[in-house]
């Protein structure tokens, strides 16, 4: 099976091809280019390099969100027309299990933070039951203040591995608050990578998750528009 | 052999594909417009554009070739407008037709959004004489335009501040008439006399000779109205809709005569959302006639005055002949000017 994985939430890009659960290749870029510029020509890289082709694929799998509109939208509108032109089946991944994913340490918790402006962070909280496939999803996803996660996280008495975007601005504020049950994870750890988006597709499929259509590929977006938000405040 | 190209629009809030025929035979036209969704916020919210965008575009693909009778095989390009427009919702057609057209093996072309409008008059059967001055009046944009020949197209003027169609809107808006505000105030205006509110006609000297503006408008019709409820009388909506309406089409005709008289131009094109303004269409045909009888006068059909696919797919016609291709790093450019096509 060859999955092609695509993530454009933040402000890296990432392209991997993944035969099996082999990565045959992965580019991810963190360039200040939009990814609109950055995402088709990575592509393009990813199957001239490798000798694949577009009609070799069985799927593709893009990270669905959250993260910023913009940049989920342009990864989500290549997939669904990616898989429209090929008329092959896609898959749409929560950019939080991909972040977990690549944060697995053995028997832990895990919690993704992106940063979501307004002094909230895009978060779930997740936890491997002994092996890394076996993830549990205990909280989330959801769009929240620094001040519910925290008070979220003090019903738990375990250390907790934070990655991604929102360790930025926050890590700070977890660390002094959890003390030695914070634990961080660098850059290289904390970006979401295209291979693991395409091997949560692959798992789907061992499990017998049917993978859909890309009339039913939606974006996650936690939030609704400001103007929606502001009409609801009134 | 048949040209045909599929054309993809999503630079504002219509969803809109369509399939041409050697750039000037529609074989579907296909507009999903979300006025309803903007029209509680009294005008189009970017966000909730492009979520729908997002949504609508591919399905009305399927839908646009099954119209059609084609197969995508059968395509020849692919076109879509990439400026200019909201970023947001530019970028889910910018991005959808990449990757099409990737996945199809079809080459893509670029389309500027302003200049399909101009094109949208070669989907009227009526052959279009070059030289050429065209009026594009809309929601987003009020610009005077000059093509010397076939794809030379440069700007003789454009507005300063709030686009025609935006007036409209803004004075609906304040007014309670809703949105979107030209038919509303099309309709109110016919039961009004557009002489009953004295109102300005800005006037930009010889350096702005064929720019707009609307804001001093705007202003007077609201301190008018300002006025006269201050007064405890009662606003006549019917004549001050008349009125604003009669000043927008005076300033919109002077300025497009003014054009044609100094650019003696073969024909003049309308376009765009206001150019579906029946006061506007009758005016401006009437003007013409007295001051320059010769000048051959294009409108598209209502439909085709506001944003279609099928006005790219016709301009993309010419620029498939010369051979236009874009690149797979191509953007969507908000600002992107009229003289360019990518
Ligand atoms: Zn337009």
């Amino acid at each position: 099976m060859i999955i092609l994985g695509l993530d454009t939430t933040s402000k890296t890009c990432s392209v991997a091809l993944l035969e099996g659960d082999n990565v045959i290749a992965e580019y991810t870029q963190n360039l200040p280019r939009t990814h609109s510029e950055k995402l088709m020509p990575l592509i393009d890289t990813v199957f001239r390099d490798t000798g694949y082709g577009p009609k070799d694929l069985d799927a593709v799998a893009v990270s669905r969100g959250p993260g910023s509109f913009t940049g989920l939208r342009i990864g989500v509108s290549t997939a669904r027309a990616l898989t429209q032109g090929l008329g092959l089946p896609a898959a749409g991944i929560c950019t939080l299990e991909v972040l977990a994913r690549g944060a697995f340490v053995g028997n832990n918790l895990v919690c993704p933070v992106l940063d979501a402006r307004k002094s909230q962070v895009y978060t779930a909280l997740y936890r491997f039951n002994k092996s890394f496939s076996n993830l549990e999803i205990l909280q989330g996803p959801f769009a929240v203040s620094i001040e519910s996660l925290l008070e979220l996280l003090s019903r738990y008495h375990e250390p907790v591995v934070f990655n991604g975007d929102g360790v930025i601005p926050y890590g700070e504020i977890f660390k002094k608050r959890l003390k030695e049950r914070y634990l961080h994870l660098p850059h290289p750890l904390s970006y979401p990578r295209a291979s693991l988006v395409a091997w949560c597709a692959l798992k789907r499929v061992e499990e017998g998750i049917p993978l859909t259509s890309y009339l039913e590929l939606k974006p996650l977006y936690l939030r609704v528009s400001e103007a929606e938000r502001a009409q609801q405040r009134e | 052999m048949k040209t045909l190209i599929m054309g993809l629009e999503t630079s504002c809030d219509e969803t809109a594909v369509a399939v041409v025929e050697d750039g000037c035979r529609i074989l579907s036209n296909l507009v999903s417009s979300q006025t309803d969704l903007h029209s509680r916020y009294g005008g189009v919210v970017p966000e909730i554009a492009s979520r729908k965008h997002l949504e609508m575009i591919n399905p009305l693909i399927d839908e646009a070739l099954k119209e059609a009778g084609l197969h995508y095989q059968q395509l020849s390009a692919f076109a879509v407008s990439h400026g200019p427009g909201l970023v947001g919702a530019l970028l889910v057609g910018v991005s959808t037709a990449k990757a099409l057209s990737y996945a199809w093996e079809i080459p893509l072309i670029p389309v500027n959004h302003l200049r399909g409008h101009l094109y949208a008059n070669y989907l009227t059967g009526a052959t279009v004489k070059h030289p050429y001055v065209g009026l594009i009046a809309s929601g987003g944009h009020t610009d005077l335009l000059y093509s010397s020949e076939e794809g030379e197209i440069t700007l003789l003027g454009e507005t300063r501040d709030d686009a025609a169609g935006e007036a409209f809107d803004k004075i609906a808006r304040s007014l309670g008439l809703g949105y979107p505000g030209g038919p509303a105030i099309d309709s109110l205006a016919r039961e009004g006399d557009p002489a009953a509110v004295e109102l300005p006609r800005a006037s930009l000297g010889e350096e702005g000779r064929f720019d707009f503006s609307f804001s001093g408008l705007k202003t007077a019709v609201l301190n008018y109205k300002n006025r006269v409820e201050q007064k405890g009388e009662e606003v006549n909506l019917e004549n001050l809709a008349a009125s604003f309406q009669q000043a927008v089409v005076d300033m919109l005709v002077d300025k497009t005569i003014d054009a044609v008289l100094h650019k003696k131009p073969a024909s003049l094109l309308l376009s765009g959302g206001v150019a579906a303004n029946s006061l506007l269409r009758q005016q401006m045909e009437e003007r013409l006639s007295r001051k320059a009888p010769g000048v051959f006068l294009l409108c598209p059909p209502v439909h085709l005055c506001t944003d279609n696919a099928a006005m790219l797919a016709a301009a993309a016609h010419f620029q498939y002949r010369e051979g236009a291709k874009a690149p797979l790093d191509l953007n969507a450019i908000p600002d992107l000017a009229v003289s360019r096509t990518s």
